[in-house]
């Protein structure tokens, strides 16, 4: 199969739901509380609700970047300890394997509890859900590095120090960088949900404010645009990690 | 350097039971000698290696290198292993000057320098992956030499490779020990590679590994693999892995 008839075929099913959709909405006896036109979720996108959608996912990205550079942070420190320390591991696994175990969602009424309904609640959820997912890839990445290797820095005398930023770490990075890929696609997720939930602002809070005054143009209109800042997220720290991690052969970042 | 293997026993514990590798290894490897060891896989003879660069803890015995008995690996032994070993995340003259404590230009000098000399110049810049197995092993033969070590250990340095590269790199070997001066001592099961490199070839049976006997190959016998001297070597040594006549190969003279 050709390049174009691949995207051909890709795009063919958008297409028809799209038709279908156009189609109801013009033809079928469908209100606009239950399903917009098209048309009116793309003239959300212009004027007024632009800017204010904008401004919420502004707020939305800015705790998505504070929670996942903390969750990165955290996890690669606590992966790698565990990775190369069997008394870290022997302390630190079962706990959180243990809390690992609790649906992210199940912690937003005890977070609110805790922090409110403001920044500090939502960046503790992108924590706790992004935090997982880079001390797991981590941990393994670090614990999977080869032996071979590690006899080479033995061979040459290499300080515990020296062997972690030359061998454990590089060897790992591949995994890490996934680990660090699946958790800002969680951080997001976790933020959305918490602001839907409870919050004054972020995307989230746009929705669920637009639900209340049923304007489901906006509603459909935040969604789209919550999918494609997932996608663009996750392509830019694909492309970033072709560049932090060079060696590795072609397409293994995909 | 010179190395002393004096009433070596080597153990692997299983589940608690002891499992006997290597049994009561005496060798003396004089400074600036070529001993290669040979031997069917499973005999011990890369555990004997290991333990002589000090990666590989010792059951009972010594070791002992220029007199002094190895407890850890050191700056004047350098290993080239059966896998390459190169690290993937560097490029191929930082793997090369991986083990150098110096400048990072002098670092870079030198491992120009060692990569001339296995013909690797034009990928000093390449990830080890973009190398072919053959380059790969010259690299990291490169790497072992690079730190200018007295005493080098080859573990079947070349078992991965084509017929003719390895007849190649045996040569640059060769070549390398008369420039350097430096000890080699060689693991291989390949008995060709063995007469042709060693000024003494050991040769050790399996389980639990043992010392056969150590062969002498006078001068110019290795250098061609024709003649029938080298034959004759050849037919000894293979008397010590196949005991049944039939099997072993036939020279008609």
């Amino acid at each position: 199969m050709k390049h174009w008839q691949k995207i051909l075929l890709g795009l063919s099913l958008p297409a028809a739901i799209l038709l279908a959709w156009w189609l109801a909405t013009t033809y079928g006896d469908i209100p606009p509380q239950i399903l917009p036109k098209p048309q009116s979720v793309l003239a959300v996108y212009g004027g007024e609700d632009a800017s204010v959608l904008l401004g919420h996912l502004l707020i939305s990205l800015w705790r998505v970047v504070q929670g996942f550079l903390l969750a990165s942070l955290l996890g690669v420190v606590f992966g790698s300890l565990t990775g190369v320390s069997r008394v870290a591991k022997s302390i630190l696994m079962p706990t959180l394997t243990a809390i690992r175990q609790i649906p992210m969602i199940a912690w937003i009424p005890l977070l609110i509890l805790w922090c409110g309904i403001g920044e500090a609640s939502k960046i503790a959820i992108i924590v706790l859900a992004a935090f997982f997912c880079v001390f797991v890839n981590t941990h393994a990445g670090i614990a999977e590095t080869p032996e071979n290797f590690l006899e080479v820095a033995r061979l040459y005398r290499l300080s515990k120090l020296r062997t972690f930023f030359g061998v454990h770490l590089p060897s790992a990075l591949p995994q890490i960088l996934t680990g660090l890929q699946l958790g800002l696609g969680v951080s997001w997720m976790a933020v959305v949900a918490s602001e839907l939930i409870s919050a004054t602002s972020g995307i989230g809070y746009h929705m669920s404010d637009a639900r209340v005054f049923m304007r489901s143009d906006i509603v459909i209109a935040c969604m789209l645009v919550i999918g494609l800042v997932g996608i663009a997220m996750n392509t830019a720290l694909a492309l970033l990690f072709g560049l932090i991690a060079p060696w590795k052969p072609k397409g293994a970042h995909k | 350097m010179s190395v002393a293997i004096r009433n070596l026993n080597k153990r692997f514990f299983v589940d608690g039971n002891a499992i006997p590798v290597l049994n009561n290894i005496n060798l003396e490897v004089r400074q600036g000698e070529f001993i290669t060891i040979v031997g069917q896989s499973g005999c011990g003879k890369s555990t004997l290696l290991k333990m002589i660069a000090g990666l590989e803890s010792i059951t009972e015995g010594e070791i002992l290198r220029n007199g002094k008995p190895v407890t850890a690996p050191g700056t004047d032994c350098g290993m080239v292993f059966q896998d390459h070993r190169l690290l993937p995340w560097l490029r191929v003259k930082r793997n090369v000057g991986f083990g150098l404590r110096c400048s990072k230009a002098e670092r870079e000098h030198i491992a120009a320098q060692h990569l001339q000399l296995v013909g690797l110049s034009d990928f000093a810049n390449a990830w080890p992956h973009q190398l072919s197995g053959g380059m790969a092993q010259r690299a990291a033969i490169a790497r072992g030499l690079a730190t200018n070590p007295a005493l080098l250990l080859l573990d079947e340095p070349f078992g991965a490779l084509d017929a003719l590269t390895r007849i190649q790199l045996q040569r640059e070997v060769l070549r390398i020990w008369h420039a350097s001066g430096a000890t080699m001592v060689l693991v291989t099961h390949d008995i060709d590679e063995a007469i042709f490199l060693g000024e003494r070839v050991v040769v050790m049976s399996a389980r639990p590994g043992e010392i056969s006997e150590v062969i002498p190959i006078p001068p110019g016998v290795g250098a061609d693999r024709g003649s029938l001297d080298f034959a004759r070597y050849k037919d000894r040594i293979l008397k010590y892995f196949f005991a049944d006549e039939k099997s072993r190969e036939e020279y008609n003279i």
